[in-house]
């Protein structure tokens, strides 16, 4: 296949002139050298000054060293276009395999038809007006903590149709970009996945197939923004879509993921539109929506659309406690939708408990191993006792659970607070690359859902004139489900990483730790709201402090997270650990932490911390950015 | 499911945006896949991982599948579906909302699929009432199938004064 690539020169005369003038003229434009070829091919500059195209297909390029060389693979192009030979994996002919390259020569060439003539393309044709697009909407399904493959959310785009409603959106077509995992090995998953070990395509499924996967079977709220794009950009933005489909990429999780590839597809729609080059280390699908959002006037509307479970919660929170009570009946026995005592409720409210009750039976069943089929079959039971009931299914309008997560604190936090241990005064620096902790200002974030990753602190202690790296922390992971009368998930955290302790006489020992366990959670609204939770754990620990190096061990967690306002928030715990191998001890942790919010990026934190003998406590100031 | 979580983060690295499938898939490739995930046993749906897996990387009907000579029939080469297959695509894939719907006599998929069908936007309430309506026979029928959905609807359509005509389409 490659041996044409790259030697596809026209062999009629005037083409071969034509071709010549053509590359001159681009030579002399340097078209080679604008934004806009570069978005095309998605090159970057590198180090060394020159340039490479993070596309990884060969069929991508026109040119043999087309993905180092812009110039190169632009004038192969130009030659390429003048022969009707398939190319690249969708096999087409150039023209309409790379037809927003052609679009865009053409334009800045002005080539002339007559001397070189358009192709049909019909392939593409019939493809764009299949899609029909009318405008173009960024979705946000959001982080889902209890799934590593979408923890931190994910981008898509969905192409609205011409005479769409809000009820017809599910019929609109996507752009997604994912990677084909190759592994079903959790290591190995990672591995491959940090190191671009995945190839990430682009596919086109319909919204309804991606509803149904974020909203039902993962149970994650979305967020929708209808973007402000002309026509003309959309249809550069679409014919680039479809060039992708002849290009691959190395996968990474980090940064060139689902958020960095949608953003790069609405960086051609309006290339004065800078995204992509706004990230170094990782793009965080919710940084790509923060940076749309701040465009101004690019974001025409947003809207909320509840997963399931959020439908549920929100559907259980209308109904009144003896309400409450008939649908916690109904779920494990139907029949009782026909008990007399549960007639006499007004059609309305019965409507709206049957309705609470079939979305949970449906969540029970797509969520659960076991039992689904009896789960489907109470489901039937009480639509059809629905199905009586000539009354409208309950509006639409549910209050999301948390902020849209542009107006969530920025990712990265940097502190600097100053405290006392056991009689020494202290400052403290301290650094986390992502994400966020549970006293983080929560607006715009999953509740609930704790994920730190790569947190630093440097201490500072005067008495003794000592600085050292406090902690260390690798990965922090707390995951709270609050259970009810419908809810049963259990709540898991891990924790893995360097501290400081006080133990056997030594005041300052570095340790490295793993802790992990699992709990429950419920939850109360007496001031704004309050979530309790219980663990049962296991620890394991290292370091010279301890006889024989080390210990292992387990115990149990006790603690309160309490909002007591929009900005101010309490949590408390307290943990016993007893350690029967290694070093055999035993001991108790307590701590209580303060967090009032200044700003969406500024925070107020007064934490103390008690554990084995030694006091601390700190009072510091924490800015996200 | 927990097992995989429990991997994963072991593993103590975390990919920032959904990947495809966290479980293996090993006929990712030529086709639309979506055959597969419509007429699955949509019933019995065993666990996320599993379903999320069927609903993309099976899935795969896109871009992705350009130039390769689809085994799966709906869709195009190109990624979009064969109009003639859109009701039943559409049914298979959302027959428990659409169940929750005609139940409820009304909502977005039912809606949808009254697009589909080419009911008038005049005419959906009454498109509404009678999948209400319909609900009880559907049951009756003991058919758990998508075709049996749209039978259905279909029969009840031609008994309707104001729905007959859509119907014959």
């Amino acid at each position: 296949m490659l041996c044409f690539i790259g030697n596809a020169a026209p062999s009629r005369a005037a083409d071969v002139f034509y071709l010549r003038e053509l590359q001159q003229r681009a030579k002399t434009a340097a078209l080679h050298q604008q934004r806009y070829w570069h978005l095309l091919l998605h090159y970057r500059s590198t180090i060394t000054g020159g340039y490479e195209s993070e596309a990884d297909e060969p069929g991508f390029f026109l040119a043999p060293n087309g993905k180092t060389d812009p110039q190169a693979e632009l004038e192969a192009t130009l030659s390429q276009f003048f022969s009707t030979d398939p190319v690249g994996r969708s096999r087409q002919p150039a023209r309409c395999a790379f037809i927003a390259r052609y679009q865009w020569l053409k334009a800045e060439l002005a080539i002339d038809e007559r001397r070189l003539p358009d192709e049909r393309c019909e392939r593409f044709h019939a493809w764009l007006k299949e899609l029909n697009p009318a405008s173009m909407t960024l979705v946000f399904p959001s982080a889902y903590v209890n799934n590593p493959a979408s923890m931190f959310g994910h981008l898509l785009l969905r192409v609205d149709q011409k005479g769409q409603t809000e009820q017809t959106r599910l019929l609109a077509y996507t752009i997604n970009y994912s990677a084909d995992v190759t592994t079903d090995n959790g290591i190995v998953f990672a591995v491959l996945g940090v190191a671009g070990g995945f190839r990430g395509f682009f596919s086109t499924h319909p919204y309804y197939i991606k509803a149904r996967e974020y909203g039902d079977f993962e149970n994650r709220d979305i967020w929708e923004y209808r973007l402000n794009l002309s026509a003309e950009q959309i249809e550069r933005l679409l014919m680039h879509t479809w060039e992708m489909g002849n290009a691959s990429f190395d996968y990474f999780f980090f940064k060139e993921n689902c958020a960095y590839q949608i953003l790069s597809l609405i960086e051609v729609a309006d290339p004065d539109i800078h995204l992509t080059d706004r990230f170094w280390l990782y793009t965080f699908p919710s940084d790509g929506v923060r940076l749309i959002a701040e465009k101004p006037g690019l974001v025409k509307q947003r809207t909320f659309r509840p997963s399931r479970s959020t439908q549920i919660r929100r559907g259980r929170e209308a109904l009144s406690i003896d309400e409450r009570a008939w649908l916690k009946k109904i779920v494990s026995n139907p029949q009782e939708a026909g008990a007399d005592a549960f007639m006499v409720l007004p059609a309305e409210r019965r409507a709206l408990v049957l309705d609470v009750a079939s979305d949970y039976l449906l969540y029970r069943a797509a969520t659960e191993t076991s039992d689904t089929a009896i789960y489907q079959q109470r489901n039937k039971a009480v639509l059809l006792a629905r199905s009586q009931l000539k009354v409208p299914p309950r509006p639409v309008a549910i209050t999301p659970v948390t902020g849209p997560p542009e107006q969530g604190h920025d990712i990265m936090r940097v502190g600097l607070g100053g405290g006392w241990r056991t009689g020494e005064f202290f400052n403290e620096l301290n650094f986390r690359l992502a994400y966020h902790d549970l006293l983080d200002p929560e607006y715009g974030y999953t509740p609930n859902a704790q994920i730190e990753a790569l947190s630093m602190a440097l201490r500072h202690y005067y008495r003794s004139d000592h600085t050292r790296i406090q902690r260390f922390t690798l990965v922090n992971i707390l995951s709270l489900s609050p259970m009810n009368d419908l809810f049963r998930s259990p709540s898991w955290k891990i924790n893995t990483g360097y501290e400081t302790v006080q133990h056997n006489g030594c005041r300052l020992c570095g340790i490295g730790y793993l802790n992990t366990g699992i709990g429950a959670a419920t939850e109360s609204s007496l001031l704004k709201r309050e979530v309790y939770f219980g663990f049962a754990e296991l620890a394991a620990e290292y370091g010279r402090v301890f006889d024989s190096d080390y210990r292992i061990g387990g115990g149990a967690t006790i603690g309160t997270l309490i909002d007591v306002t929009e900005r101010w928030k309490i949590s408390a715990s307290a943990s016993y650990l007893q350690f029967p191998v290694g070093e055999k001890s035993a001991e108790w942790r307590v701590s209580a932490q303060q967090r009032y919010t200044l700003h969406q990026n500024l925070a107020l934190r007064f934490d103390f911390n008690q554990r084995d003998g030694a006091h601390e406590y700190l009072l510091g100031l924490q800015l996200y950015f | 499911m927990i097992k995989a979580k429990w991997l994963g983060i072991g593993a103590a690295l975390l990919p920032l945006c959904a990947t495809g499938a966290w479980a293996v898939n090993p006929d990712v490739g030529p086709g639309c896949g979506l055959g597969k995930l419509a007429w699955s046993d949509y019933d019995h749906p065993k666990s996320i991982g599993p379903q999320v897996m069927m609903a993309t990387t099976n899935g795969t009907f896109g871009s992705q599948t350009f130039g390769i000579s689809s085994g799966t029939s709906g869709c195009t080469n190109d990624g979009t579906i064969f109009a003639e297959h859109k009701v039943s695509i559409f049914t298979a894939a959302n027959y428990d909302s659409l169940s929750q719907e005609m139940a409820r006599g009304g909502g977005e998929h039912l809606a949808s699929l009254a697009e589909l069908m080419g009911v008038p936007q005049e005419n959906r309430p009454e498109f509404f009432a009678l999948a209400q309506t319909q609900y009880a026979s559907l049951l009756a029928s003991g058919d758990n199938t998508p075709a049996a959905m749209v039978e259905t609807l279909q029969s009840g359509m031609k008994t309707h004064p104001n729905l007959i005509n859509v119907s014959s389409k």
